[in-house]
């Protein structure tokens, strides 16, 4: 059977523009798709590197007596055999008068900082080593800067006044940055809450948040102070606030498990400790940077979760659209063929073939390039967020798979389907050519009034409108698909925007602006693709009409608004059903990802969708307008149909 | 009678690879107006390419081709889509009309184009389909598709109506009534009228006779007394 074989290649090289397309709708999907499923666990892998051998605490205690933690409440809590190691500490927030920076609030913490309990990572300089002498300057290390904690070099003096440190017989003491460190509990830019009291009214002050984190080492001060001339135990004056808690057996970060296990350990500290009067019990799960990495996330896996439905129902659509022609276009070969025996099966293969090597190559290439190349670019939109490490490509997606082999097999399927129902005429019905669908009174012909005013021209479009329905089906979901899509990109930067001023979130939001730009590019590349495959494909329906129209003495420019007329206006009314469909559709996807509501999307989001649409609609037809160009009056003439 | 086209050594060359084809290899002829002229010859004589540049359809590898004075063998691209929007009219073997268009339609589709087009419905009337302008084109018989066709070549109200074997996919008598149509147009409305086919019976009907053969002229006569399509058998 080398002639079918030949046909097959011959099937190929004929049709590159609906192979491309085919490939190119399903390489947009799963890069898309692909990547999103990979970004969701990459990233998660790469924020975990921040607790990842520091023995991170996954309980702070906090002390609400003014007595403080002594050695036997660490004996106490040692006493749970899973409890790797714990360790008290002073912790206390002040608020300063500083010269230049204004109103300051820093955050004390006077601690072991050798401790290998929540292990402070040295970014850069050094740990303080030389004994403090509280009458000259104290060395500190700080907090790593970000765009909501002051940012200093090694070297520079912060000067502070006693208002913390009270056993200090003097007004002022010197504090000299000798490190930069990164504590594993603060990973994002997220502002810190403070907690100062108003000097006045003794209240603790609202809307306050820390400048910056101060770390002192306890191991350094002095064992006896003066207070008053007298000397006492240094442990005297540093009142253990709090205490960190770390435990050896635990489920992995991020999991329910782990937030039902610590919740436990919670309810059992409480109880050891003398119930919430006595002490504050924090997980990590009330750790800011914890739980938002967690909460933003999940946002970004359930919205990983929507777009697959939706993609792979476009794919289907196209690669409809894509067989459905090529068959008709290929009808007589059919017919021979299968008037000289060969098994309909066989002829099945062939545009099996077709879809199977078009959408296998747009679905690996997708998931080669989507998977690295989208969270590498959502990257510095996290990092300006979060503290991200170097991606490792080595984590991998399983629902990434599922989705690529989905998006084939259900084109694959479509492919069967639609060649199988046509090869069920007779091989005699199938040698005579499809008649073309006869024109028909419209509907809109009957409102008399309307249809007399009508222009001519408009009359032809709509009546060709409405003569292929299935056509305008087709045309329209794939058009409201790709409204919807944009529509949420929009709708998902607008939502950032408006929870930006919210405090709770604040720059969090801002990065969820980027995911939402990547979706609208996404969507016009989609958009295009579509419209084209189906501008393209009424083309090549049209082109005894056009011919004609060109022999009548239509310019090229006038022959392609015959066209396009018809591609604007089913542009417009998918655009007009689409933007109502989009928001009930977008109003249930931000309820889903509890992200903001549909009365935080702007007017002008709705307009620029409405505009995109359209002005893709314009780009792709301006495209198409060469094809126009060269139909050939002469060759479509004379073929009867 | 004065001259309405007037070709003068016309070429029209096909390469293909290294390949050249003269489809038309040096013609020279001259049709007056308001004559039924019928151009004959078997199939691949050049009858179609040299009705293709009468049309404008087309543009001249050499020679020169007069429509009323003006050469069209200089004409660009746009130039010869004028020309074929006011100048001449066209009736297809394949009739070619708008299957989503109603007769009437189809007839106005090609006069709006035009200023000095005459009334679509009128000339529908004219060629017997008062009762059918409402109809699509699936709706109509071959016979009555042609007739469109050729109301719409002549509502346009043109210099000169190419036909390209009109009754080419007609029975018998549905073809005698579309060319006595035809003829109808030239004898009684004046219209200059050009008939390609390879029916040679067609020829007794015609004003002016022009064979052609390989791309070349080898009859060019004058028939001073037509007879009428009715007369005529084959």
């Amino acid at each position: 059977m080398k002639s079918f074989t030949k046909t097959i290649l011959r099937m190929f090289k004929e049709n590159k523009g609906r192979f491309i397309a085919n490939f190119l709708i399903v390489f947009l999907s799963v890069a898309i798709t692909a990547g999103f499923a990979f970004l969701v666990p990459l990233y998660e892998h790469s924020y975990l590197e921040n607790y990842q051998n520091n023995h991170t605490a996954d309980i702070i205690l906090k002390d609400k007596t003014t007595n403080g933690f002594s050695r036997y409440d660490i004996e106490k809590v040692k006493e749970d055999d899973n409890v790797y190691d714990a360790t008290t500490f002073m912790c206390a927030d002040c608020e300063y008068e500083d010269s230049e920076r204004g109103t300051q609030i820093y955050r004390f913490y006077i601690m072991d900082l050798k401790s290998k309990l929540n292990e402070l990572k040295l970014e850069s300089g050094k740990f303080p080593d030389k004994e403090y002498d509280l009458s000259k300057e104290v060395d500190v290390v700080t907090e790593v800067g970000n765009a909501n904690l002051n940012s200093y070099d090694i070297g520079d003096k912060i000067v502070v006044d006693d208002s913390l440190l009270r056993f200090i017989q003097q007004d002022t003491m010197t504090l000299n940055v000798v490190g930069v460190v990164n504590n594993p509990l603060y990973n994002c830019v997220q502002k810190e809450n403070a907690t100062v009291l108003d000097k006045k009214t003794g209240e603790v002050k609202e809307d306050t948040y820390i400048n910056a984190i101060i770390y002192l080492d306890r191991e350094l001060f002095p064992e006896t102070m003066d207070y008053y001339g007298t000397p006492y135990p240094v442990e005297n004056f540093l009142l253990q606030t709090d205490m960190y808690i770390s435990y050896k057996e635990k489920s992995s970060y991020f999991s329910s498990a782990y937030e039902n296990e610590m919740n436990q350990k919670k309810a059992e500290l409480l109880e050891t400790f003398g119930g919430e009067d006595k002490i504050a019990v924090l997980t990590l799960e009330e750790n800011i940077s914890y739980s938002l990495f967690k909460n933003y996330n999940s946002k970004v896996r359930s919205l990983s979760f929507i777009f697959p439905f939706f993609f792979i129902l476009v794919c289907a659509l196209v690669n409809l659209i894509t067989i459905t022609r090529l068959i008709k276009e290929e009808r007589p070969m059919i017919a021979t063929y299968v008037s000289l025996g060969v098994s309909k099966g066989k002829i099945v293969l062939k545009y099996f073939l077709f879809t199977l090597i078009s959408t296998l190559f747009g679905s690996v290439l997708g998931m080669a390039l989507g998977s690295p190349i989208l969270p590498g670019v959502v990257l510095p939109a996290y990092g300006a967020v979060f503290q991200m490490h170097p991606l490792d490509f080595k984590i991998q997606s399983p629902y990434a798979y599922i989705v690529a082999v989905l998006v084939v097999l259900t084109a694959l399927i479509v492919t069967i389907l639609s060649s199988t129902s046509y090869l069920k005429e007779t091989p005699a019905a199938l040698m005579k050519e499809k008649s073309p669908k006869p024109g028909k009174k419209i509907f809109l012909q009957r409102i008399t009034f309307l249809w007399k005013r009508l222009p001519f021209r408009f009359k032809s479009s709509f009546r060709n409108i409405f003569r292929q329905k299935k056509n305008l089906i087709l045309t329209s979901l794939s058009i409201i698909g790709s409204t919807l899509l944009v529509l949420i990109g929009f709708s998902l930067f607008d939502v950032s925007f408006a929870l930006q001023e919210d405090v709770l979130f604040g720059n969090v939001a801002s990065s969820m602006g980027v995911i939402s730009l990547v979706i609208i590019l996404f969507a016009i590349a989609m958009a295009i693709v579509v419209i084209y495959s189906l501008a393209n494909m009424n083309i090549a329906d049209r082109q005894r009409e056009l011919a004609t129209l060109k022999v009548l003495g239509y310019h090229d420019r006038e022959c392609s608004f015959y066209t396009f007329r018809e591609i604007m206006f089913i542009s417009l009314l998918a655009v007009i059903i689409g933007i109502p469909v989009s928001t009930l559709i977008i109003t249930f996807v931000l309820q889903y990802l509890d992200f903001g509501t549909i009365g935080d999307v702007k007017w002008y989001s709705y307009l620029g969708t409405f505009l995109i649409i359209t002005f893709t609609t314009l780009f792709v037809n301006l495209l198409l307008f060469p094809k126009i160009k060269a139909v050939n009056m002469n060759d479509s003439l004379k073929i009867i149909d | 009678m004065a001259t309405l086209i007037k070709a003068n050594n016309i070429v029209k060359k096909f390469v293909t690879g290294t390949h050249e084809v003269h489809a038309v290899d040096g013609m020279s002829f001259e049709i007056e107006k308001g004559e039924l002229t019928v151009i004959v010859g078997p199939s691949g004589a050049g009858k179609t390419t040299l009705l293709n540049l009468l049309g404008g359809m087309d543009n001249l590898s050499d020679g020169n081709l007069f429509v009323d004075d003006v050469d069209i063998s200089k004409f660009n691209k746009r130039e010869l889509t004028d020309y074929r929007r006011n100048e001449v009219g066209f009736v297809f073997q394949f009739y070619n009309l708008m299957p989503n268009l109603t007769a009437l339609e189809n007839v106005e589709l090609s006069t709006e184009l035009k200023r000095d087009s005459l009334d679509p419905l009128e000339v529908l009337t004219s060629v017997g389909l008062k009762e059918r302008v409402d109809n699509f084109p699936s709706q109509l018989s071959g016979g009555e598709q042609q007739r469109v066709s050729i109301a719409r070549a002549i509502a346009k109200n043109p210099k000169l109506i190419l036909c390209d074997e009109p009754t080419g996919a007609l029975d018998y008598v549905t073809g005698k009534e579309v060319l006595s149509l035809l003829a109808k147009a030239a004898h009684e409305e004046h219209k200059t009228v050009i008939i390609v086919t390879h029916n040679l019976a067609l020829t007794q009907m015609s004003d002016h006779l022009i064979r052609v053969k390989n791309g070349k002229i080898y009859e060019d006569v004058r028939n001073p007394h037509p007879k009428d399509i009715k007369d005529i058998e084959w």
